[in-house]
């Protein structure tokens, strides 16, 4: 999980501001992502239901491959699907709206 | 043991190197691991004279000659799934030696009924989203889906068009297609894919209301995303390793 020290970064400044970064682990092990989870410091809120690709999450929004990423807006609709973390800034002001 | 595996990778690395101005021996046998392993020894020489300095677009490009070898493998091996994949892969080849005007006649040689279409629609729609041109994976993909009498075949070509006109944004044309990728082939590789994307399309498009779902955090709370009405969210997939 490379993008860990971006993710802080963001929740660090925009959590006030009501931003939810919400991690969903595809793991299949609960103990391989919670091990995860503390040893990269993952202060976010976390799923972990140790069912990979196929928790309920990761069905709803076809996801096949990590990272996955989807910004949404106050109103919970899709407003960014960027291709990593990285991508993700850009569309908090249009998001925080 | 680290030298040792270098040496040995080295010694492997320098055999299609060495021969790089010889032609690559004919693809023995008659299989898709043939194939396979043909691909592996053209991909090695390719990558050594993209190191060594040669450039994608070069006549003197490797894909070249090895095209020419999976080609003579096709017509050693006419009708078979291992031909199917050699001329998919060919053509492949030069596609990313970015020698497309070598590739489209390779491809516009081939009937509306040939099996490399399953795996050559989606090489070009790699190809036409990478160099964002669109007119020949049209014309050549409605062509195929129209006149092929091969349910598979023609799924391929519809869900490529779909990818396309989706990328284009035009979004009745993407859906329409891909419900004739699903109806032509119900149950193949590619009628699922189409019906993936028209999920995508209908549910997880910029704009639309995101999909509800609910999940355990590791202290065994229940989070759904309705509980979140209200806050920005950014949603992150992740896996540990």
């Amino acid at each position: 999980m490379a993008e860990v020290p971006l993710l802080k970064t963001l929740h660090d400044k925009y959590a006030t501001q009501g931003l939810v970064i919400l991690g969903v682990s595809v793991d299949s092990s609960v103990s391989l992502a919670n091990r995860t989870i503390n040893e990269k410091g993952m202060i976010w809120p976390q799923l972990v239901d140790a069912k990979g690709f196929h928790s309920d999450a990761a069905l709803a929004y076809r996801v096949d491959s990590t990272p996955t990423v989807f910004v949404l807006d106050r109103a919970g609709k899709i407003v960014a699907r960027p291709s990593s973390a990285r991508g993700i800034e850009e569309h908090l002001a249009a998001a925080l709206k | 043991m680290r030298a040792l595996s270098s040496l040995l990778i080295s010694v492997v690395l320098a055999i299609p190197a060495g021969s790089a101005s010889a032609q690559p021996t004919p693809t023995a046998g008659s299989t898709v691991a043939d194939v396979r392993s043909t691909l592996t020894a053209a991909r090695a020489e390719i990558d050594a004279f993209l190191a060594a300095g040669g450039t994608d677009g070069a006549s003197d490009h490797p894909a070249v000659k090895w095209h020419s070898t999976l080609w003579a493998f096709r017509e050693r091996n006419p009708g078979t799934e291992a031909a199917a994949v050699a001329t998919a892969e060919a053509i492949q080849l030069l596609l990313r030696a970015e020698l497309s005007d070598q590739a489209h006649a390779k491809a516009d040689s081939l009937s509306a009924d040939d099996l490399a279409w399953v795996r050559l629609s989606a090489y070009l729609d790699y190809e036409a989203s990478w160099r964002k041109n669109y007119s020949y994976l049209v014309n050549r993909l409605s062509d195929v889906s129209a006149r092929t009498n091969d349910g598979t075949v023609k799924s391929a070509a519809l869900v490529a068009l779909g990818r396309a006109y989706r990328r284009q944004g035009d979004m009745p044309l993407a859906v329409r297609t891909l419900e004739s990728a699903r109806a032509a082939a119900p149950e193949s590789a590619p009628a699922n894919e189409a019906d993936g994307l028209l999920y995508d399309i209908a549910h997880l498009s910029l704009g639309l209301q995101a999909p509800a779902f609910s999940g355990t955090t590791p202290d065994g709370r229940t989070v759904t995303l309705d509980g979140l009405r209200g806050k920005a969210v950014a949603l992150v997939f992740w896996a540990s390793t």
